[in-house]
């Protein structure tokens, strides 16, 4: 099959490399821990085979006189031992112009993916593809029901398109854009160390503790980390700016898209507390936003809203580096400024029976960044569900008192972390 | 495995105090449920300094304050021409040479481009900003020296996209602007800007012939590059 050997950026995508800045890669990290060492050659080896079957991936970033877009890759991959800095560079340089890392430490199986070539749903397919023929190159045998995307399965023409070109209606009437939203303040870290912190939750317990509220997992911890932001910053306090949960969606099954590009929009928690606001009026509060939010006119509505400022005349023919200043100040002013913190659930993810032998658990981060210091992610795979916290700032009560609650409905966790003991800077 | 008593939080970790109330955490019996795999403990990034270009660069603003400090005065005491201009741009041309050519490992054209434009520069600072009568100028450096510098940098990217043609994609946005830059450059003489004819026609024939070439023979590539850059 012939490839093309260049990509136009997809919608979401033309954002990302105007914005991103050391202080804030928009890249996220997705984490393999297997039960034995890492064979470094034989990782390289399976990246090598996964990068064929995966052309939205083989690609580097380039100027154009207008937009940015992907040019096919052909120089050699380079995978290094993992850095202890989460989602830090955004020098492709080092990596061949890759616009994503995959590194290694001891049993972990790390990559962190540049937002601009795919969302957490196609970097996870890619990932799933890369530690799947990573396990076979060691000897073992699987029985593949399409769970993962490998060579025999032929690389579709839907896996590159922009989805949301394809499916945008234009006769919705677009979102209304959001204003500031409160902002968690505390002691950055020196030197732009974020700290993490993992739960590796019982999978059936978590289930069992969202049941009692009659909600999702998601509908669940969103509940949980909105309290935990009322109760530690805005209990008695004189705040006036609503609180906003920014939580992606996965859009592809409203339009059946095969994409593995970005496809993905967003709701937001908008809320206001009142004093002694309590849990049921807060989880009644996020199911009421989802129930509303979630219906596929409002994602077409949003979509709209995104769309409409790519294929607007004017801002086509603006050349790149005016641009790149104006959705600089655009995005300060009607994005990061617009959230409070993200909650991104990436879900149940599957893999061919037999791999869990091998595989402990997988993880998936964020970074953090001034404008959104604490951000919370989730994935589950053989009943481990992951939730992560990572955070630039040292204060660390949100998360123990989401932790905390978790324990209290009942849920099964263990805790991890990283070095969370470096110095910090004085704001 | 350990546990905080206080928080009554299970840790599967190489701490001794929890994280979150700082008490001691205390190891219980239990097997570990999950595979412990520990990150890399925290370090300071090494920002490499070039103790070199550090000399240089203090050097090359040690003399752009003394340069245009005595400009200054000379200036005030009667004595009509800027001529720190014209040395602060032969120092940044310098750069450009040194940094830019010999050191730089972006892409030969571009390097070629941007050492260009800074020698046309400095060579037309050299004759409007010298020691000569105001509306005295002979205009040489337009009339000869700058299109002959034009081709120069014309000719040396063609060169480089000849010799390097795995770069061609990095190199040809140059090939394609360039010529462009010495067509143009015809309308000086149009607007009399530029007195004498045959440099500026020499300028225009080696720039159209440059732009014909590259597509002749860049053929498909060039057009597919132009088409990547110029998306709307």
């Amino acid at each position: 099959m012939k490839r093309k050997n260049w990509y136009k950026l997809d919608n979401a995508a033309q954002l990302f490399p105007m914005v991103s800045t050391h202080k804030d890669t928009n890249s996220f990290r997705l984490a393999c821990v297997l039960k034995e060492e890492i064979n470094p050659s034989i990782l390289k080896e399976a990246l090598e085979i996964t990068l064929n079957r995966f052309p939205t991936f083989c690609v580097k970033l380039k100027k154009g006189y207008f937009w940015y877009y992907l040019e096919k890759n052909n120089a050699p991959v380079i995978i290094r031992e993992e850095s202890p800095y989460y989602c830090e560079s955004n020098d492709y340089d080092l990596q061949n112009n890759y616009p994503f890392n995959l590194s290694y430490n001891n049993k972990r199986i790390s990559i962190e993916i540049f937002h601009a070539i795919s969302d957490g749903n196609g970097g996870m397919e890619f990932f799933k593809a890369i530690i799947y023929n990573y396990l076979l190159l060691k000897g073992l045998t699987f029985e593949n029901k399409g769970e993962v995307l490998t060579q025999e399965i032929e690389t579709l023409i839907e896996e590159s398109e922009d989805s949301f070109k394809f499916n945008y209606d234009n006769k919705i009437k677009k979102t209304k854009n959001e204003g500031k939203a409160y902002k968690i303040k505390g002691t950055h870290y020196y030197n732009k160390w974020i700290g993490v912190i993992h739960a590796i939750c019982d999978m059936n317990s978590l289930k069992i503790a969202s049941k009692k509220y009659d909600a999702t997992i998601t509908e669940y911890l969103s509940a949980l980390f909105l309290q935990s932001i009322y109760e530690n910053y805005l209990k008695n306090s004189k705040n006036k700016y609503p609180v906003r949960l920014f939580i992606p969606v996965n859009i592809r099954k409203y339009f059946s898209s095969k994409t593995l590009r970005n496809f993905v929009l967003f709701i937001r928690t908008n809320s206001l507390f009142k004093d002694d606001t309590n849990f049921e009026e807060i989880i009644n509060h996020v199911k009421e936003t989802f129930k509303k939010e979630l219906p596929k006119d409002k994602m077409l509505a949003r979509m709209k809203a995104n769309i409409k400022l790519e294929t607007n005349p004017f801002i086509r023919i603006i050349p790149l580096t005016v641009k790149k200043l104006i959705m600089k100040i655009g995005y300060k002013i009607l994005g990061s400024n617009a959230n409070t913190m993200s909650f991104s659930n990436l879900g149940l993810i599957n893999l061919p029976s037999g791999c869990e032998k091998y595989i402990d658990r997988l993880e998936f981060a964020n970074g953090a960044s001034k404008s959104s210091p604490i951000n919370c992610t989730a994935v589950s795979y053989n009943n481990k569900a992951v939730i992560t916290f990572t955070s630039c700032i040292v204060e660390r009560k949100f998360q123990s008192f989401v932790l905390k609650k978790l324990i209290d409905d009942g849920v099964q966790l263990i805790i991890e972390t990283n070095d969370l003991e470096v110095e910090h800077e004085k704001m | 495995m350990k546990k905080c008593k206080s928080c009554n939080f299970t840790y599967n970790t190489d701490r001794y105090t929890c994280p979150f109330c700082k008490n001691r955490l205390e190891e219980t019996n239990e097997q570990p449920l999950i595979t412990y795999q520990p990150y890399p403990k925290f370090k300071d990034k090494i920002h490499k300094t070039n103790l070199v270009q550090k000399i240089f660069v203090f050097l090359t603003l040690i003399a752009s304050l003394v340069v245009t400090i005595t400009n200054y005065y000379n200036y005030k005491k009667g004595i009509n021409s800027l001529w720190s201009v014209i040395t602060l741009i032969g120092i940044i041309t310098l750069w450009s040479f040194i940094k830019g050519i010999i050191i730089s490992k972006k892409s030969g054209a571009k390097r070629v481009f941007n050492f260009g434009l800074c020698l046309i520069l400095l060579i037309l600072s050299i004759e409007y900003l010298s020691l000569t009568k105001k509306g005295n100028y002979s205009n040489w450096s337009l009339n000869y020296v700058i299109p002959f510098i034009l081709i120069g940098i014309l000719s040396a990217i063609n060169f480089i996209i000849i010799i390097r043609k795995k770069t061609y994609t990095n190199n040809v946005g140059y090939a394609l602007w360039t010529p462009i830059l010495l067509i143009a450059y015809y309308l000086l003489y149009i607007f009399d800007i530029v007195t004498v004819a045959w440099p500026s026609i020499s300028c225009l024939v080696y720039g159209f012939s440059s732009l014909i070439a590259i597509f002749f023979f860049g053929g498909k590539a060039t057009i597919q590059e132009l088409k990547k850059r110029l998306t709307l």
